[in-house]
């Protein structure tokens, strides 16, 4: 599989939050969910892989284009969703329509309305009057108009019930279809990642630290839950993190089937992103 | 230039909010220019009135873009930083001229209807110079403004800065003997050109300093 994004060493540094030696590399034909708690540096990466903050290092190749040299072809090919920021409340779907025929050379009206009918999307109303699900499909439709290759999506399903969520994962899904696209989804809703991902990076405190597939982190990983006799019995290198809780201890493995096999505990449960979320952030080792 | 063909769309479309606004201060704008025609020859303020009418409507597209953080987006766009600062500086001086035109329709049309006055051109055209010079003068230094401090914090800045060139300008006057002028009378059939030198002069410089600033701006 051909590489569509790759960051190479990013760092940035402000003066209270850090991004520190990034990488990141996804193939094409996959959806990757990129998970944090809030402020962990998934916008800060995205706006970084966009071009749309100086990087103090690194190198970001998009279609193994540098955008010294191919900004506007790289981002011909992007479809993008940023969390709180888009078009003036004040414009319409048609007003949209009419400024995108000249941004996109590809910019595919027929394929816009036709988005905009199956998703119920008033055209003539101003985006002011949408409700924040049918905003989120707008902005989903109007990355999706310009026949991208590349979606990369800031928290596209913050703030929606779970029917909107359930129509945007979808269409994700749909566009996933063609094995030349790819999806950079960042969310700290897991559960939608756990439906639609292929891989999962995680980030923390502005440093990945878990990069892996998504079946293999819900399949192979596990929690242990056990006494405190039972803990003091397993070896470091057995357990990722472990959490100490009122009435026993909480222990992120990532082998279950291994696990099983050199200890004797009870409950061995699979794992939710969330939980693994946790344990990597709350936990010790 | 398709791309700032766009952009110019997306500005004045987020402006047909205004529309409403826009006529209800034209027309104000009319009825103080006919009180002012009739009792003056002409309506030599008219033409600036309005140029600056347009120039502050194409300025608030920048307090739009701020407020729904469409600058943001606007970058994720296929567009580049230069383009971005371009549109928006046709934007601009498109409003001058855009007002330089109905203000000298009316310049010429009020005082003939009111006071049956025929248009004195050479007033209307030194006007209007006048009015280009200075709103050239104000967006250069407002646009980088804008682009260094955002729309609402530039704001009260450039209002401070104003008021310290007019009060400079002022005490200027005031302090400085009459001086006599008269000498300049032969070199006044150059004062289109340099007025002409002086806006495009002002608008490259304000545009070169505005790419630095939006370079180096993270949004």
């Amino acid at each position: 599989m051909s590489e569509i994004l790759s960051v190479k060493n990013l760092s940035k540094k402000y003066d209270l939050f850090e991004l520190k030696n990034i990488n990141l590399s996804i193939p094409r034909g996959v959806i990757v969910g990129f998970i944090g708690e809030n402020g962990a540096g998934k916008t800060t990466t995205i706006k970084s892989i966009l071009n749309m903050i100086n990087v103090d290092t690194g190198d970001i190749k998009v279609f193994g284009n540098d955008y010294k040299e191919k900004e506007k072809d790289i981002k011909e090919k992007i479809g993008v969703v940023l969390d709180n920021s888009f078009f003036s409340e004040q414009l319409t779907p048609s007003d949209i329509n009419k400024i995108m025929k000249f941004l996109y050379k590809e910019w595919d009206e027929k394929l816009f309305i036709q988005y905009l009918n199956d998703f119920k999307l008033p055209i003539e109303k101003m985006i002011k009057e949408y409700s924040s699900g049918m905003l989120m499909k707008l902005k989903i439709t109007v990355a999706l108009s310009h026949h991208p290759e590349l979606l990369i999506l800031d928290e596209p399903t913050s703030g929606l019930d779970p029917i909107a969520r359930s129509e945007i994962l979808d269409i994700f899904l749909d566009f996933i279809q063609n094995e030349n696209h790819s999806i950079f989804v960042s969310s700290h809703i897991t559960s939608d990642l756990e439906t639609v991902a292929d891989y999962i990076v995680f980030i923390n405190k502005g440093e990945i630290i878990l990069s892996e597939e998504k079946d293999k982190l819900l399949d192979d990983y596990g929690i242990v839950r056990c006494t405190e006799d039972e803990f003091i019995k397993i070896e470091k290198d057995d357990y990722i993190k472990y959490r100490k809780n009122k009435f026993d201890y909480e222990l992120l493995i990532a082998d279950r089937n291994n696990f099983k096999t050199k200890y004797d505990v009870k409950v061995i449960d699979k794992p939710t992103l969330d939980e693994i979320m946790l344990i990597y952030i709350k936990g010790v080792k | 230039m398709n791309s700032i063909k766009g952009l110019l769309i997306k500005d004045l479309l987020q402006l047909k909010s205004y529309k409403k606004n826009f006529i209800l201060s034209t027309l104000i704008y009319l009825v103080l220019i006919i009180l002012e025609s009739k009792n003056s020859n002409i309506g030599n303020t008219g033409p600036i009135m309005i140029m600056f009418l347009f120039s502050i409507y194409a300025m608030a597209t920048f307090n739009y873009d701020e407020k729904s953080k469409s600058d943001r987006y606007i970058l994720t766009l296929p567009l580049t930083r230069r383009e971005i600062i371009l549109s928006k500086y046709v934007f601009c001086i498109s409003s001058v001229l855009i007002g330089a035109f109905f203000g000298t329709i009316i310049g010429i049309l009020i005082p003939y209807l009111i006071n049956n006055i025929k248009p004195n051109f050479d007033s209307i055209s030194s006007t209007l110079l006048g009015g280009m010079v200075a709103l050239s003068f104000i967006q250069s230094i407002q646009i980088p403004y804008i682009y260094k401090y955002g729309a609402e914090k530039g704001r009260l800045q450039i209002y401070l800065v104003m008021m310290v060139i007019v009060i400079a300008l002022t005490l200027i006057y005031m302090l400085v003997p009459e001086i006599d002028l008269s000498f300049l009378d032969i070199y006044s059939h150059l004062i289109p050109i340099i007025g002409i030198i002086l806006i495009l002069l002002n608008y490259f410089v304000s545009f070169k300093i505005s790419c630095k600033i939006y370079n180096k701006k993270e949004v």
